[in-house]
């Protein structure tokens, strides 16, 4: 499951207006809202933060996932958000958070669910595309780089 | 005569998808005019949640959780696809298992003495990684019998609905 199957640039948000985890999670929900996904959305932000309550989805690298299974959607959504100033989003390495992938499906999608997170874990671990995509002036640069790493022929 | 005969045991790979369902009804149909046994077997990959709690993504309760689902989702599958073999007179052995999905699809048509492993339509690969990494493009290139992928929606539903239902 490609990055570029659920992200269009409307799907990306590049600058956050949030510094709090709260925050962030809602401006992520806020995105997908507005692109009409999103059938609850306080019962979408309620299921990402109870995930989060359970353990934080900040990775290593400046990268955060935050994610959930929740019947707030009616198919599998993501957004992306990418923040140039440093958030605190309880990373295991203790560093700031500048990338947000948002991931959620309602129950009976597990199985691209589970892809689609696989594949931003593999995307991950470039730091040359993280570099990239934190540096991304613009929702369609945003997404032509992801689409170019996701071809790229290695 | 030495004839398709030859091909005693099939065995299809299910995926979690609409599109192996489709493969189930052709290896039901070459089962039925083969006179071979068919094996039907779904891999739980647990590799991939696995992956997904080393790589902190999840956490240890999700990891057991999504294996849930998708031990769900593969008894589903396999009670399907029994469903489309009694239809047509065909009996399937169908096996559940929990693991890397290539290792154990090939690691299985190998133990049962396969003379056919059929298998859904691989996905375009949108890079030369995905060739690699593909569990569809591993156990292609990994088998070590003929592998048979099936194309072709229309003529599949036609080959399957005009066998008689009973032999």
């Amino acid at each position: 499951m490609l990055l570029t199957d659920l992200l269009t640039p409307r799907l990306i948000k590049i600058g956050l207006r949030s510094r709090d985890k709260l925050g962030i999670v809602e401006e992520l929900v806020e995105i997908l809202v507005n692109a009409g996904k999103v059938a609850d959305r306080g019962l979408l932000v309620e299921a990402t933060m109870a995930r989060e309550a359970q353990g934080s989805t900040g990775l290593a690298r400046g990268v955060a996932v935050p994610h959930c299974k929740t019947d707030a959607v009616r198919e599998l959504t993501c957004s992306l958000a990418v923040s140039p100033s440093d958030i605190d989003f309880e990373a295991i390495d203790g560093k700031p958070s500048h990338i947000f992938f948002f991931l959620a499906a309602p129950p009976g999608m597990s199985g691209p669910h589970v892809k689609a997170l696989a594949n931003i874990a593999k995307l991950s671990e470039n730091d040359a595309f993280l570099d990239g995509l934190r540096l991304a002036p613009t929702p369609e640069e945003a997404f032509r780089i992801i689409s170019e790493e996701e071809t790229r022929a290695d | 005569m030495a004839n398709a005969r030859g091909i005693k045991r099939i065995l299809v790979s299910i995926g979690g998808n609409e599109r192996s369902l489709l493969t189930a009804q052709y290896a039901v149909v070459l089962a039925r005019l083969l006179d071979a046994e068919l094996y039907a077997i779904y891999v739980v990959d647990t590799k991939i949640l696995k992956d997904l709690l080393k790589a902190r993504i999840f956490i240890r309760m999700e990891e057991l959780n999504y294996a849930r689902d998708f031990e769900g989702d593969g008894k589903r599958y396999l009670d399907y696809v029994r469903d489309l073999a009694e239809a047509k007179g065909v009996a399937v052995t169908t096996i559940l298992e929990k693991g890397e999905v290539h290792t154990l699809v090939t690691q299985k048509a190998r133990e049962i003495e396969a003379d056919i492993l059929v298998m859904g339509e691989l996905f375009n690969p949108s890079s030369r990684r995905d060739c690699y990494y593909d569990e569809g493009e591993r156990i292609f290139r990994g088998a070590r019998c003929p592998v048979l992928v099936v194309k072709g929606e229309e003529r599949i539903r036609e080959l399957y609905e005009g066998l008689e239902p009973e032999k």
